[in-house]
């Protein structure tokens, strides 16, 4: 795709001072970091050095050396582009609401740099940074246990192994020991990615389901081919079992707030949705809460197991079902 | 004309403003920037020099025009001053370049992403230190809603929208005008905050809801955004959190996740608990209760038991 002229504009009043302050940075090293091709970027060059004051005399050009054999690129004279442009509303805004994002997730990073990154941030933004205010982000929206944030950030900055109380989706507790590896705040949730010693595998936990957690003496052992969560895969897609439900339109959210993979629009505000199920009780409990406004069309198995907890719940309350 | 010749006459035209050091009149400008000089009308040049203005002004750079000094009104040229159009200098240390780093990349796929990326590019070509290709911390946001950029510039510009919106189950979407105050994310969903025009009250969207393509409606600047507006505040009351009624709830071992929720929270035999929780609606809560089967029973209030054994009933007798 063809960059708009605003885009490459944009990017050449960058470059040059970037340039300016990496001096001798090859052009492979500074295709690189600005995400464009080492063709792109030396048509880049080529139009900065035609491009300068007035009169184009000699001196009146922008001034770059980039075709000696070592491919290094040096500036002789930048004219009037020794500093970047300053932000836009948009990129202050950006790396402002992310800051702020970041101080909300428990984990290793520096707080103190968080802060004065903040302050200077906003410092060169200047009213730039108002648009900042126009995007909230909240991660707190489900109660993390005390003491559960504290733990994680101190087994990541020491390299500690954590041993934790977990609760899964479908309420189900479990204690395990686990090497943590990163914390990761993914669409408005936090967890921490860890090597599950129970599990041999890379585990997700997230931070609002761990009950109770210890830091343990014992240092934390990732194995070497542990694969961390490929973030640019999805966000935590669970992987299951295709289940087709029918959903009346009272409880068509169900297709807004669970990833399903297919959904077709049976008229009248009815969906047959396709929804991966990992766990098929967590698929009973939705049943359970949904009611008959659900309806599973290719497992009656499940459907028989959600009926079946019902009666024995009303047996609890000491009513006989039918 | 192609893209490499515009952007060449966009960055002459930038040289122009902000390397002679006086107002440049729009008559020498044509003559020293060739593509002016060759454009073929008076006309011709005037468009194309109003756009390129445009441009670079859409772009944040500030164009100053000089008014002539005869008093008259009229103008004496065009210029850029450096201290307005240069990145105040900011020294990071390699601790403050390592968080920008993971700031810049929360947003990557989002709408935000390439706007995050140029903030810090400039700030490293402003003398920062390289941060640290760090591990420990990762942050994503998506914005996968096409309504979010134009939401984002309606809140900036003060302009309302008016914009198609469907609930789940609605069949057709109904017409709302809205004056947004701010989008804001919770649990991984956007809403947009403002102030509904039909129903004159404060209102919440969810961006997914949003069909088709918001318009902009009337003039910008038209309202103000009140001070007190709390975007999280009022996307938590519309879903209903927490509550003023409480419930008395026993456990069995399947239904541990309610524990995090409860206010108070007794050890009984059997590994049973008795919970306290807060909550607003029966109907909500039962909804909820009813999802852990045999393993929770309600002991109060009345109201709330009553509303789970009809849900149960219903269930036994029409089934899912």
């Amino acid at each position: 795709m063809t960059d708009s002229a605003a885009t490459r504009l944009s990017r050449l009043l960058a470059l040059v001072p970037w340039l300016v302050a990496h001096d001798g940075v090859t052009l492979d090293e500074a295709a690189e970091h600005f995400g464009v091709s080492v063709e792109q970027l030396q048509e880049d060059l080529y139009l900065l050095i035609v491009s300068g004051r007035p009169g184009h005399m000699h001196g009146d050009l922008v001034d770059i050396q980039f075709w000696d054999d070592d491919r290094r690129i040096h500036v002789l004279d930048p004219q009037s582009l020794t500093r970047p442009l300053r932000l836009s509303p948009d990129e202050a805004a950006s790396l402002l609401v992310a800051l702020r994002v970041l101080a909300q997730v428990p984990g290793p990073h520096d707080r103190g740099a968080l802060a004065s990154a903040t302050h200077k941030l906003e410092q060169a933004a200047g009213t730039a940074m108002q648009a900042a205010d126009r995007v909230t982000v909240d991660l707190a929206a489900d109660r993390v246990a005390d003491g559960v944030a504290e733990a994680v950030t101190t087994a990541l900055a020491d390299g500690r192994a954590l041993r934790l109380a977990y609760v899964s989706a479908t309420g189900e507790p479990s204690d395990r020991t686990v090497d943590p590896m990163r914390v990761l705040a993914l669409d408005g949730r936090s967890y921490l990615e860890a090597w599950c010693r129970q599990a041999g595998a890379v585990r997700t936990f997230r931070l609002d389901r761990i009950e109770s957690v210890a830091v343990l003496d014992e240092a934390a052992d990732v194995p070497r081919d542990a694969a961390p969560v490929d973030l640019g895969a999805g966000i935590l897609r669970p992987e299951g079992t295709p289940v087709t439900l029918d959903l009346d339109p009272e409880v068509a959210w169900i297709a807004e707030e669970h990833p399903v993979d297919a959904v077709t629009d049976l008229g009248g505000g009815h969906l047959r949705v396709v929804l991966p199920v990992a766990d098929e009780r967590w698929l009973v409990a939705l049943l359970l809460r949904s009611g008959p406004a659900v309806r599973v069309v290719d497992r009656p198995d499940l459907a028989e197991r959600a009926r079946a907890s019902a009666r024995a719940a009303l047996a609890a309350y000491g009513v006989t079902g039918s | 004309m192609s893209q490499s010749a515009r952007t060449e006459r966009l960055l002459n035209l930038l040289f122009a403003l902000m390397s002679v050091g006086r107002p440049m009149p729009k008559s020498e400008l044509r003559s020293v920037i060739r593509a002016y000089a060759e454009s073929p009308s008076d006309e011709a040049f005037e468009r194309m020099f109003e756009r390129d203005k445009d441009e670079l002004r859409g772009m944040g750079i500030p164009i100053d025009t000089v008014e002539g000094s005869d008093g008259a009104g009229g103008i004496e040229g065009y210029r850029i001053a450096f201290e307005d159009y240069a990145l105040p200098e900011v020294e990071l240390t390699a601790d403050e370049a390592t968080v920008l780093g993971i700031a810049a990349r929360v947003w990557e796929q989002a709408a935000l992403g390439p706007a995050a990326q140029q903030a810090l590019r400039k700030l490293e070509a402003s003398g920062a230190a390289a941060g640290r290709e760090v591990v420990g911390v990762e942050t994503r946001i998506a914005t996968a809603e096409p309504a979010f950029p134009i939401l984002l510039d309606a809140v900036a510009a003060r302009r309302a929208v008016a914009f198609g919106y469907r609930r789940p189950g609605d069949v057709e979407p109904t017409a709302r005008r809205v004056q947004p105050w701010g989008v804001a994310s919770r649990r991984g969903h956007w809403y947009l905050v403002g102030h509904d025009l039909d129903r004159e009250a404060a209102r919440v969207f969810r961006l997914s809801r949003i069909v088709g393509t918001p318009a902009g409606l009337g003039a910008p600047g038209a309202y103000d955004i009140p001070a007190d507006a709390d975007p999280i505040t009022m996307i938590a009351s519309a879903a209903r959190d927490g509550g003023d009624r409480t419930a008395v709830v026993i456990v069995g071992p399947g239904a541990a996740s309610l524990r995090r929720r409860a206010r108070q929270r007794v050890v009984l035999d059997g590994g049973h608990e008795r919970l306290v929780l807060d909550f607003a609606d029966d109907e909500a809560l039962a909804r909820e209760l009813v999802g852990f089967g045999p393993a929770v029973v309600v002991e109060e209030p009345e109201s709330l038991r009553a509303a789970v054994v009809r849900r149960l009933r219903v269930l036994v007798e029409e089934g899912p």
